[in-house]
């Protein structure tokens, strides 16, 4: 068999695999049935030809030669077929039919009228091969095949100037190739030098492969890319082919009696011998070709050097981020290109830096962690801007999302990724002209924002490492480095003009939370109001944990009128939050007690002072409100006093002074035992209950500096704590069922000897309640810790008490307690 | 945007899978955080209108969670003072257009639901997502084409069916009405039928969507022989492709020795049928017009609901045009019996096979629904079809939520269930309506029927036995009871004719020319009865 006929039956074969591949792809669909028709075509045309390689006498060959006549008329009119349904134009239908029709006409001409087409076969001088006479009609099946051909490229070429996609133009360009293929094989069976040799066949075949790449790779490489560095490859297989026809030239000379050396064995044996040789010159052939092809693209490389130098002298966040789409800009010449990075603060992915059109809001621009943009960027390298209108991923998008890649005029998103860490992301525009970034230009940016990802992480990490430094570790805001640092910053503004606020601010009875809920309840109720803080403030304000339970919110340019409408939007929030949340957390509602004050240049230095001064009051408010609600809540349900309702008011009281928080709860239980002992009953007890709980009830009017002084009181500072017990008395004489304790509060610091106050009562004159009282609230004071001495032991306090027996106490009292209380230590020490 | 025309003419047909049809690729959790998202963003709109304030008491809920616990569940009457009168200046979003729905006979006269641009532009992408997945036979197989004929069967704008199965799905893919909107719309609903079966006969006919009993109609009428009459035999000679393709179907016909079926002349890609008549008759569509079938699931305030897949394990549901919280059945019969009652509802992801629940949803994209009450039950029929890798749950409409007859707590008969026996049964209908009633203080079915049948007892045996062959539940109680609580009345003949032509007197709307088939009104019988 002849080299054309094995030429045919691989061409074949392809055909025949093609169709296969394109059937199962999509019978139901009208493109792949269009495309299986021509593969069809195609076929027929191969196979015709094949019988006409291998025809031994002239009737066969002008047999076989006139049903292939029909197969380039009908490709043509089927290649027109598929580009109308690739074009879904249904306008194009009639014509379809009609090429239909004209190629079962051929058809049947071949059949029935060949002498019109092939009239005749003569034998070829050199190949032996039986060459055709064309007849009349085959140029006039021709033309009208051509007609469908132009009519195909013409609609090719209006669709390529129309579409703004890449990879359709790409298609097209694919097609059109293509056609040319086709073209070039049809018009060499019109000369006659050419007639001999398959080049119809090879170029249909080529034409079928390229056709069929087109349509299963969706996403295809640039035409114009693919082309060039495929013409350049295959310069050397040119070089080789030349070669080896050389030397093919050479054995036809030299053993022109050698038999079969034609032969399609021999061919490939001198060819794989070729190949050997030439295969290590392939690679550096190769290399050069790169070298020389890619070098017209210098400039991506001028950039990605430059970076690289660049980013290591470049530590500044800020800087490289601007250096970057500067470099993006200049040298890949798009119109707008910005970089996002995450948020250290709110953890959203923004602007960092931005070249070309700014949008008028572009602060607003940005993408929260769980956007779905994010999500999907942190798994891929790059994301084309139609995609989001595509992935259905990306149909949790919010209309505000979705307007901002549309202002940043986005083509195609980059992302930063350092070891699957979505750190940022490009956003890269068209071209200054309008063109759509090519598929190479992608490449390289894809590549580049992998070489930026390593830089900025390297950036943020230092910056990450300064921020860690000026951060509070449990809140997360900024702590009191930061804050002294801010401050000095702002005196150099302020010298300009304008104002500083500050809200000093802390959680109303916070010991209270981590006595009763632990210290990690105390650390989340922190974390949870650092939280709430940085969403009442505006952008730019600074939220800084001052010390323990303290925040300091500083307010650039704020008024105190700003300050005090930041302040409200916390209270809201925090009350937002008491709703919500709150109230499932804690049995008590997290109160914030805030001093706002706002200051100019002159007296920056005080403001902090003022400020906190600001809050002291407040706080002293904050517990009279306290109190009046626990008094309100009582009067309220007149009929309904209970233990309770006593206890949260003595707890009022308490929170003022941390040193006696629980002294109430304590003498309750140790004057109610006592009582019992005394033989006191009923009503008696209630009320002395009530009374040991609010003895210290007037504490509410006595300053809270006072009560926590750790110093020696002056006569005056005496003088106020000593009136605790008539103010005390006067509150509960206004609550008509605590009227009975009145005495008992007013008495419990005079003395049993006359000396104490307020009235200098002695003896049996003080009330018994308030005897009993005495000695309870002396006791439980000698074992707690005050801000002047510590506590005493048992033994200590026990001694203290019988040393005063009859001079301060009662000493039938005394005796009495000293009994109850050392028989329980004794049951406690036995047990 | 790009549609799914301009995909398809550029050849990127992944493309088009992809935008339409690839919430079939979603994980329920991707499908739950898309459902967070989007009430979040709704959530913020809402909180920035009127009708959203008085919805949710001035307070915007920041999490799913606050939205579920403190946000009211709604219905219509608690929007009608303003939609009524179209009011837009309270929306969260500036309407794009206004669709008219038919509320329940008696309740409103109808109802109009504001669609901001973004929701009528995803409910037509997901009619055009209903098409592609009907018209294909696996994932990713596009077989429309530009220009395919569509039968123009539907309900013409301000209807939902019109603004969002004609308008907004032209605005995705250039397809051709049979016959053209502009002129359907000046049309009767029986003269545009026959208008665009005769105009495909001569362009083809290449998707339906509406109801099935009316695919049914045409087929029975070509069966009998009537299909054909309306076209003029003279009249062919001038149009050759209708020729062509009568003579083809009769060829076709005549070697399969019967008569001329729809399906002998077109191929339909596929035909959505919607309504409650659907699982009925889906059979004999099949048989008539071959076996491109597909069900779909919607309503106006909400758009799709649920389309069917290839599993034909229920319809799989739309994620992202409402959000949905579902009533377990047990909560809606507990507030029913208690109606101080408030019942939980639950998600998407923490649904059960098998159980029936009550929809609720909040719409998406600017909308204007809050936890609103469509007043239908669904029931999940899967969570997903891992056959087809889909991971999304399916349901079957059940029934409209008030129009389940219970019967001595025994069984739920439906609309669908009774409609099915009696279709089942053999006996020749025209129509009929079905009440619950009581007799001696025991309740019954009251069935009114409209049949050419006389023999009451016979036929009142007959469905009752087809109901027992349905009905599990429904044999018991016969059993058990020894009776079957079914009291039939036949109609004097034409009484639903009568009925439309009296409420066209009286100038009630489209959807109302009907009587409702589960408890119609007394007056609505009289008026059914009246007409001998």
């Amino acid at each position: 068999m002849a080299l054309y006929s094995y030429i045919s039956i691989f061409a074949l074969i392809c055909y025949i695999g093609l169709i296969v591949l394109v059937l199962k792809r999509g019978y139901r669909e009208v493109l792949y049935r269009a495309m299986a028709i021509y593969l069809a075509a195609m076929a027929y045309w191969q196979l015709t030809s094949l019988f006409v390689s291998i025809s031994r006498t002239p009737e066969q060959a002008l047999f076989w030669y006139r049903m292939m006549t029909i197969g380039p008329g009908a490709v043509f009119i089927f290649f027109f077929s598929f580009v109308s349904a690739f074009r879904h134009d249904p306008r194009r239908k009639p014509m379809r039919q009609i090429g239909t029709l004209f190629s079962v006409y051929i058809l049947m001409t071949g059949l029935f009228a060949g002498k019109f087409l092939v009239p005749g076969v003569e034998r070829h001088a050199s190949t032996g091969l039986y060459i055709p006479a064309l007849g009349p009609l085959i140029p006039v099946y021709f033309i009208i095949s051509l007609a469908f051909l132009a009519v195909a490229i013409y609609d090719l070429v209006k669709d390529y100037r129309g579409s703004r996609n890449e990879e359709h133009r790409s298609r097209i360009r694919y097609l059109l190739l293509a056609v040319l293929l086709v073209f070039i094989g049809g018009a060499a069976n019109f000369d006659p030098h050419l007639r001999g040799y398959p080049i119809d066949i090879v170029t249909n075949l080529s034409h079928a492969l390229l056709i069929t790449y087109a349509i299963f790779r969706h996403r295809l490489l640039n035409i114009k890319l693919a082309l060039k560095t495929g013409l350049l490859y295959s310069t050397l297989t040119i070089t080789i082919t030349a070669l080896n026809l050389l030397l093919m030239f050479f054995l036809k000379t030299v053993f022109s009696e050698f038999a079969g050396y034609t032969t399609f064995g021999a061919v490939l044996i001198v060819a794989f011998l070729l190949a050997i040789f030439f295969n290590s010159l392939r690679e550096r052939f190769q290399q050069g070709i790169d070298r020389l092809f890619w070098g017209k693209r210098y400039g991506y490389y001028q950039m990605m050097r430059d970076f690289a130098v660049a980013s290591v002298s470049l530590i500044s966040l800020n800087d490289l981020a601007n250096k970057v789409t500067a470099m993006i800009q200049d040298t890949v010449q798009v119109s707008t290109v910005a970089l996002f990075l995450q948020d250290p603060e709110q953890a959203d992915y923004r602007i960092w830096s931005m070249r070309g059109p700014a949008p008028p809001d572009l602060k607003t621009v940005s993408f929260s962690k769980d956007s779905p943009l994010v999500r999907v960027l942190a798994r891929k390298h790059s994301l084309p801007a139609r995609e989001v209108h595509l992935l259905p991923q990306l149909h949790g998008l919010w209309k505000a999302e979705i307007e901002s890649i549309t202002v940043l005029h986005v083509e195609n998103f980059f992302s930063l990724l350092f070891k699957d860490t979505l750190i940022g992301f490009l956003t890269v525009s068209s071209h200054v002209s309008g063109r759509p970034l090519s598929e190479q230009e992608k490449e390289l940016l894809k590549f580049f924002a992998n070489q930026v990802a390593v830089s900025i992480n390297n950036a943020l990490s230092f910056e990450r490492m300064r921020r860690m430094s000026i951060t509070d570790p449990l809140t997360g805001v900024f702590n009191r480095r930061y804050f002294n640092e801010a401050i000095e910053q702002e005196k150099e503004r302020l010298e300009d003009g304008g104002s500083l606020g500050l809200i000093m601010l802390d959680v109303f009875n916070f010991k209270y939370y981590n006595d009763h809920y632990g210290h990690p309840a105390g650390d989340l109720l922190l974390k949870e109001l650092a939280r709430l803080l940085q969403e009442s403030v505006r952008s730019g304000d600074i939220v800084v944990r001052y010390g323990g339970d303290e925040f300091a919110i500083l307010l650039p340019g704020a008024t105190l009128q700003t300050g005090h409408l930041v302040a409200e939007r916390i209270r809201e929030k925090v009350e937002q939050w008491n709703r919500r949340l709150g109230l499932k957390l804690f049995e008590e509602k997290l109160t914030v007690t805030m001093g706002v004050y706002a200051v100019g240049c002159r007296n920056l230095d005080d403001l902090v002072k003022l400020a906190d001064k600001e809050l002291y009051l407040a706080r002293e408010s904050e517990e009279r409100r306290n109190l009046l609600r626990s008094l309100e809540r009582l009067n309220k349900d007149r009929q309904k006093l209970s233990f309770e309702m006593v206890l949260g008011l003595a707890r009022a009281v308490e929170l003022r002074d941390p040193y006696t928080r629980g002294h109430s709860e304590r003498v309750n239980r140790l004057a109610v035992k006592l009582g019992r002992v005394l033989g006191l009953q009923g009503p008696e007890i209630e009320k002395l209950g009530y009374a040991a709980l609010l003895h210290d009830l007037g504490k509410i009017a006595v300053p809270r500096s006072i009560l926590q002084k750790r110093g020696t009181l002056t006569a005056t500072e005496m003088r106020l704590v000593q009136e605790h017990s008539v103010i005390g008395e006067e509150i509960v004489q206004a609550i008509n069922l605590l009227h009975g304790t009145a005495p008992l509060i007013r008495h419990h610091h005079e003395r049993y000897d006359g000396g104490g106050y307020p009235d200098g009562l002695k003896g049996k004159a003080i009330p018994l309640g308030a005897r009993i009282l005495a000695v309870t609230d002396s006791y439980d004071a000698m074992l707690s810790s005050r801000p002047y001495r510590s506590a005493l032991t048992f033994d200590e306090a026990i001694g203290e008490l019988r040393r005063h027996a009859g001079s301060q106490f009662d000493p039938e009292i005394v005796l009495a307690f000293t009994g109850l209380v050392e028989s329980r230590a004794d049951r406690a020490g036995q047990a | 945007m790009e549609t799914a025309g301009e995909l398809l003419k550029q050849g990127r047909r992944r493309d088009i899978w992809t935008k339409y049809c690839g919430f079939l690729d979603l994980t329920l959790p991707e499908v739950m955080d898309i459902q967070r998202r989007l009430l979040l963003e709704q959530l913020q709109l809402l909180g920035s209108s009127a009708i959203g304030k008085e919805i949710m008491g001035g307070k915007t809920p920041q999490t799913v969670e606050e939205f579920r616990e403190t946000v009211p569940l709604t219905k219509y009457k608690d929007y009608a003072h303003y939609l009524l009168e179209k009011d837009e200046s309270v929306l969260p979003e500036m309407p794009y257009c206004w669709v008219r729905t038919s509320g329940r006979s008696g309740e409103y006269r109808f109802k109009w639901v504001p669609y901001t641009y973004r929701f009528w532009y995803r409910t037509g992408q997901y009619a055009i997502a209903a098409l592609l997945i009907g018209s294909s036979r696996k994932k990713g197989e596009i077989v429309l084409e530009l220009g395919d004929k569509v039968l123009f069967t539907l309900a013409p704008q301000p209807y939902m069916s019109g603004e969002i199965m004609v308008k907004a799905v032209l605005a995705h893919f250039p397809f051709e009405f049979l016959p053209p909107p502009e002129v359907a719309e000046k049309m009767d609903f029986f003269e545009r039928i026959q208008l665009g079966l005769e105009m495909s006969m001569e362009k083809d006919l290449n998707i339906f969507y509406g109801l099935a009993s009316l695919l049914v109609a045409v087929g029975k009428r070509f069966e009998e022989g009537t299909g054909r009459s309306s076209i003029k035999p003279l009249t062919l000679l001038v149009r050759p492709r209708a020729l062509a393709r009568i003579v083809k179907g009769l060829v076709k016909s005549r070697l399969q020795k019967r008569a001329l079926l729809p399906r002998d002349l077109w191929q339909p890609k596929v035909m959505i049928l919607g309504g409650m008549d659907s699982a009925i008759f889906r059979d004999q569509v099949e048989y008539y017009w071959g076996e491109n079938t597909m069900e779909g699931y919607g309503f106006s305030e909400g758009g799709g609901m649920s389309y069917e897949t290839w599993g034909r394990k229920g319809q799989a549901i739309i994620p992202d045009l409402n959000f949905m919280e579902f009533i377990p059945y047990k909560e809606y019969l507990k507030e029913k019996e208690d109606p101080a009652h408030k019942p939980r509802t639950l998600l998407l992801d923490e649904l059960k096979p098998g159980e029936i629940y009550e929809v609720v949803i909040t719409n998406f994209l600017g909308g204007t629904f809050i936890r609103y009450r469509v007043g239908d039950l669904i029931r999940i029929t899967a969570m997903g079809d891992p056959e087809h890798n889909i991971d999304l749950p399916h349901l079957e409409f059940y029934s409209r939520a008030d129009d389940v007859i219970d019967l001595a707590g025994f069984t739920r008969l439906t609309e669908s269930s009774i409609w099915k026996a009696i279709a089942n049964s053999g006996v020749p209908y025209t129509d009929w309506a079905a009440r619950k009633e009581y007799r001696d203080d025991r309740p019954l079915l009251k069935l009114l029927l409209e049949t050419p049948g006389q023999d009451a007892a016979e036929i009142r045996e007959k469905i009752v036995q087809a109901m027992m062959n349905l009905d599990s539940d429904y044999r018991d109680m016969v059993e058990m009871l020894g009776g079957s609580l079914l009291e039939l009345e036949i109609l004097p003949p034409g009484a639903f004719q009568y009925y439309m032509e009296e409420m066209q007197r009286r100038g009630a709307d489209l959807a109302h020319l009907k009587p409702p088939r589960i408890n119609p009104s007394p007056e609505m019988i009289a008026i059914l009865r009246r007409s001998d």
